[in-house]
């Protein structure tokens, strides 16, 4: 099977789906020539042109609030949000109006849009470029979150999402652009609120997002020398979440460690670990233990920010302590 | 007619105060002209009137505080249905109370396998308790293993290994007891002074079934107390909660198990039941010269001595003082 | 008044939406008023020459975007009194299944996207329509009405900015009727409201919002030149809004003079001044006026009566439209 890297996977589905369907088109700060500093979306404007891969001024809440009366008026707009730590600019058209205008609406306006950005620290970009902020807009109900963890589920993921009649926002890795992955070339699609198995275990469950599952599966292979087996699960949306798999897989093993790079207070791995606590208490045998980011806006200096984060070191650590029953306050 | 109401004008509030009306029951009134004062939380407005007419069927008067929306008043197009009718005070109407939200209960994990050991808790994993009491384990003897808390599903295995006699389901514990003696001037004086009052007869079994489930529910804070009564004669009834029925009525009967079983002596000539059969926790009741002998035997494993004598204490000063335990 | 349209159709048209403006704002503060009305609303009386002004020189597939203050514009679009009534209380029969309300009703049918109780938050989406247009080579037109208050928000200067770089087919009306919210145009406002747009390139005009034939004009020539692909175009209108910024809005006075409230109403009223042109041009005369005023009055008296009684969305509605369906 051939191998892609990300951001040819992310090009690849909004390419394949532009030929598809029309009404799709694209539009973001330097996303036609320039393919965006990521040099994602290269090669799209001379295939479509600018009427449909269209660079903006930077007027993050103007052309967010442009693309949701887009959508709601018979296109399919895919925004490109060139940072995630961005979302907080355009909370108001993304909250206030995507998500709820068709429940406001009583079901008769639709807001068929994707918003595509970005997660992801350790790039040295400083606290105001390196945020995972999936847990706000998971928040919010109207919103789908996909959170692709390779490039074979980002192309799957996006091509979902652009079908989706909702409002999705999918946070890609910034760090993994350029990580390959086997990716088929006939067409697939991964439906959303369905998890991926990564990895088969028994002795303890590791529920990773994004970038974490590679965390996850590199602490499995620490552990598996020393005799623990560990199994990886990736939820690839958080919202719809797959409950089904997780918890059937915390029952096998009793044991859960959830990891996600968003802020470790508030967010996806307290969800997860609350939703664990209610549906599969009797068969927990030691706490679920959430691994975020660390609660402190992410340091520039190459030695404070490579700590922020969960490492497969500080996993495997965590799953020792957690087999040896040895994680309790009393 | 066209209606004049209290209006809503402000977004906190349910009731408006009318503080002077401006025109008079019988008055012709035109459209915009001032008809009342109103209070608002902020200060005194002025309502118009939005039809043109006589004032009638007035029924608030100054300084009464109306309910926003309640119609007043009336204007009638013609001079002969205006009534000065004398003004009726307006009995403002109790705000509807908010429906509460059900409080969502919150769900107790109490299992029941561990006995409850005096001055400490069995820390162990859900996993772990539901796995022993599905399997009649006691975790109370991993305690007395000295196996160090909490416990996991490994640990088990150290249960499951213990020599066969110690892994018993039950501990068989010795019986205990406790006995008290109060006396019957202050049940009986409660028992004529309902009878005299009230002409409610109350019998001593009545009043040592209510008195008993109102100090166990103090001692254990159990929300059902099923009290089986004994009856040698014929069958045992089965009472629930009866401390919360009134004494002129009997208590429900159930088909529940049995919180505790009472004796009854008072009309015998057995002052006390000393049986050792800790099956439930006992009660007798007996006469003893002018005072009640109250007997009560229990099982370590069915509740702990501060429990018990707490019990006791509880029935000893309701049976002493009725009246003071229940006004 | 220009002689602007020689239809007497058309004029009896825009005479009749005016008033049906009215009434339903007059019924709709009733229902505040007499506390049957859930939640707040905010009335557009004062206002109707805007609003009928540039509908009538739209087609059904134009589209507008409205505010919180969106009645006047759901009704000029097309809407019918029962189903907007029943948005206001909440029923099952309202445009957006009550589950909008006054702020966010909407009437996709008719081009209607949407009231919006974010200020300035619809001018994006509005914009976006007319990209759609354009995207989808139709000749579409979309409106974009906005308060004076509205300047203030970054939003707009942003998609005016896009607008004017795409030649978007999009009006940004705004109706200045002197205050946002509680506060002086002139203390919120620096500069000029039309110099905002000319600063993007976008010819922006003035108009007087209280003279509908005057408004009507202007939309139709602009509306021709956004169909050609001249747009986008800035249109400020001078008007006036009678009610306070809501319903319970009242004691105004500390913001408002009551002296300068009795100059609009009785000098600058947009139905009585058209009454007045109507009849003096002589197109109809003042029973004809009348006439049209009381069947309008009945017909929202009917609809209101209807919307009362009108049933509840059923509980099991909550969950319902998160998520549109993906076949």
């Amino acid at each position: 099977m051939r191998q892609i890297t990300l951001s040819t996977a992310v090009n690849e589905a909004i390419a394949e789906e532009m030929r598809r369907d029309e009404t799709i088109f694209l539009i973001g700060e330097d996303v036609a020539e320039a393919g965006t500093p990521f040099k994602i979306t290269a090669g799209l404007v001379e295939e479509f042109g600018t009427d449909r891969v269209i660079d903006t001024p930077i007027s993050e809440p103007g052309f967010m609030g442009i693309a949701v009366g887009a959508a709601m008026t018979g296109s399919r707009p895919i925004v490109d949000l060139m940072f995630g730590d961005f979302i907080f600019l355009i909370m108001d058209q993304l909250c206030n109006q995507a998500a709820k205008t068709h429940y406001m609406s009583g079901g008769k306006l639709n807001v068929p849009l994707v918003l595509r950005t970005n997660m992801g620290a350790t790039r040295r970009s400083a606290a105001q470029h390196s945020q995972s902020l999936h847990a706000i807009v998971a928040h919010i109900p109207g919103l789908k979150v996909a959170m692709p963890s390779s490039a074979y589920e980002a192309k799957g993921l996006l091509k979902t999402a652009i079908r989706d009649n909702n409002p999705v926002v999918i946070f890609e890795d910034k760090l993994m652009y350029q990580d390959k992955a086997d990716v088929p070339e006939e067409e697939f699609l991964i439906p959303f609120g369905v998890a991926n198995e990564k990895r088969e275990g028994s002795d303890i469950t590791l529920v990773g997002t994004s970038s974490m599952v590679q965390v996850a599966e590199k602490a499995a292979e620490i552990l598996a020398a020393e005799g623990i087996s560990a199994e990886v699960i990736d939820p690839r949306t958080i919202v719809p979440l797959d409950m089904d798999t997780i918890n059937a897989s915390v029952r096998k093993t009793s044991r859960c460690i959830v990891i996600d790079e968003g802020h470790q207070s508030f967010g996806v791995t307290s969800e997860i670990a609350s939703r664990l606590m209610e549906q599969s208490f009797y068969h927990l045998d030691g706490p679920v233990i959430r691994m975020g980011a660390m609660d402190v806006p992410i340091p520039f200096s190459p030695a404070l920010e490579d700590i922020t984060v969960p490492t497969p070191e500080g996993v495997a650590a965590t799953a020792r302590k957690l087999m040896a029953g040895e994680m309790y306050h009393v | 007619m066209s209606e004049v109401i209290m209006p809503a004008l402000g977004m906190a509030q349910d009731t408006g105060k009318l503080v002077k009306w401006l025109k008079a029951p019988g008055d012709s009134v035109a459209t915009g002209d001032l008809l009342f004062e109103v209070e608002t939380d902020k200060s005194v407005m002025e309502v118009e009137a939005q039809a043109d007419g006589f004032l009638t069927h007035v029924s608030a008067s100054d300084g009464d505080d109306v309910p926003v929306g309640k119609t007043i008043a009336m204007i009638s197009a013609t001079a002969d249905n205006a009534v000065a009718t004398p003004v009726t005070k307006v009995e403002p109407e109790q705000a509807p109370t908010p429906e509460t939200m059900p409080t969502v209960v919150a769900m107790s994990s109490t299992p029941s396998t561990a006995a409850a050991l005096e001055g400490g808790r069995i820390l162990a994993s859900p996993k772990a308790r539901r796995l022993a009491a599905e399997d009649g384990l006691d975790l109370g003897q991993l305690v007395a293993t000295g196996t160090a808390m909490p416990y996991h599903v490994s640990d088990l295995k150290t249960l499951r290994d213990l020599p066969a006699s110690s892994a018993q389901t039950v501990v068989m514990a010795a019986t205990k007891q406790i006995t008290a003696r109060c006396k019957q001037a202050g049940s009986r004086d409660f028992m004529d002074w309902m009878k005299a009052d009230g002409a409610i007869t109350v019998t001593p079994t009545a009043m040592f079934t209510s008195f008993a489930s109102s100090a166990w529910r103090v001692a254990t804070e159990a929300p059902t107390i099923v009290v089986q009564l004994s009856d040698p004669d014929g069958e045992d009834t089965y009472l629930r909660n009866a401390d919360f029925t009134r004494l002129s009525v009997p208590a429900p009967e159930t088909d529940e198990d049995a919180t505790f079983v009472l004796h009854d002596l008072s009309a015998s000539f057995l002052t006390s039941l000393r049986l050792g059969d800790t099956a439930l926790p006992t009660l007798s009741i007996g006469a003893d010269g002018d005072s009640y002998l109250i007997t009560f035997e229990f099982g370590s494993d069915q509740m702990s001595n501060a429990q018990a004598i707490a019990f006791i204490s509880g029935l000893a000063r309701r049976l002493a003082d009725p009246l003071h335990h229940l006004v | 008044m220009t002689d602007a349209k020689t239809n007497t159709e058309e004029y009896l048209q825009m005479y009749r939406q005016m008033v049906r403006i009215r009434s339903f704002e007059d019924q709709a503060n009733q229902l505040y008023l007499s506390a049957k009305m859930p939640g707040l609303t905010h009335m557009y009386s004062g206002e109707e020459a805007v609003a009928v002004g540039i509908c009538e020189a739209l087609k059904v597939t134009d589209k507008i975007t409205s505010t919180h203050r969106g009645h006047g514009h759901c009704v000029a679009k097309g809407a019918d009194f029962k189903q907007m009534f029943c948005e206001l209380l909440g029923k099952e029969e309202g445009y957006c299944r009550g589950k909008g309300g006054s702020m966010h009703i909407a009437d996709q049918s008719n081009g209607n996207l949407g009231a919006n109780a974010i200020v300035g938050g619809s001018m994006g989406i509005a914009t976006g329509s007319a990209l759609s247009a354009k995207r989808q080579g139709s000749d579409d037109v979309t409106v974009c009405f906005f308060g004076d208050g509205a300047t203030a928000q970054g939003l707009m200067y942003e998609v005016m900015n896009m607008a004017a770089l795409w030649s978007l087919p999009v009006i940004y009306a705004c109706e200045n009727n002197g205050y946002s919210e509680y506060t002086r145009t002139d203390e919120i406002a620096a500069g000029s409201i039309t110099g905002r747009a000319e600063a993007f390139g976008i010819e922006a005009f003035k108009v007087d919002g209280q003279d509908v034939l005057a408004v009507n004009e202007l939309a139709q020539t602009l509306v021709a030149r956004c169909r050609k692909g001249e747009g986008p175009f800035f249109i400020e209108l001078e008007t006036y809004r009678y009610h306070g910024h809501h319903v319970g809005d009242i004691n105004r006075e500390y913001y408002r003079p009551k002296a300068e409230e009795k100059t609009w109403h009785e000098g600058r009223d947009p139905i009585t001044n058209f009454g007045k042109w109507l009849t003096t041009e002589g197109v109809v005369d003042q029973t004809d006026l009348d006439e049209i005023k009381a069947e309008i009055k009945a017909d929202a008296a009917e609809a209101v009566a209807y919307a009362l009684d009108a049933k509840y969305p059923d509980q099991s509605e909550v969950n319902m439209h998160v998520f549109a369906e993906t076949p």
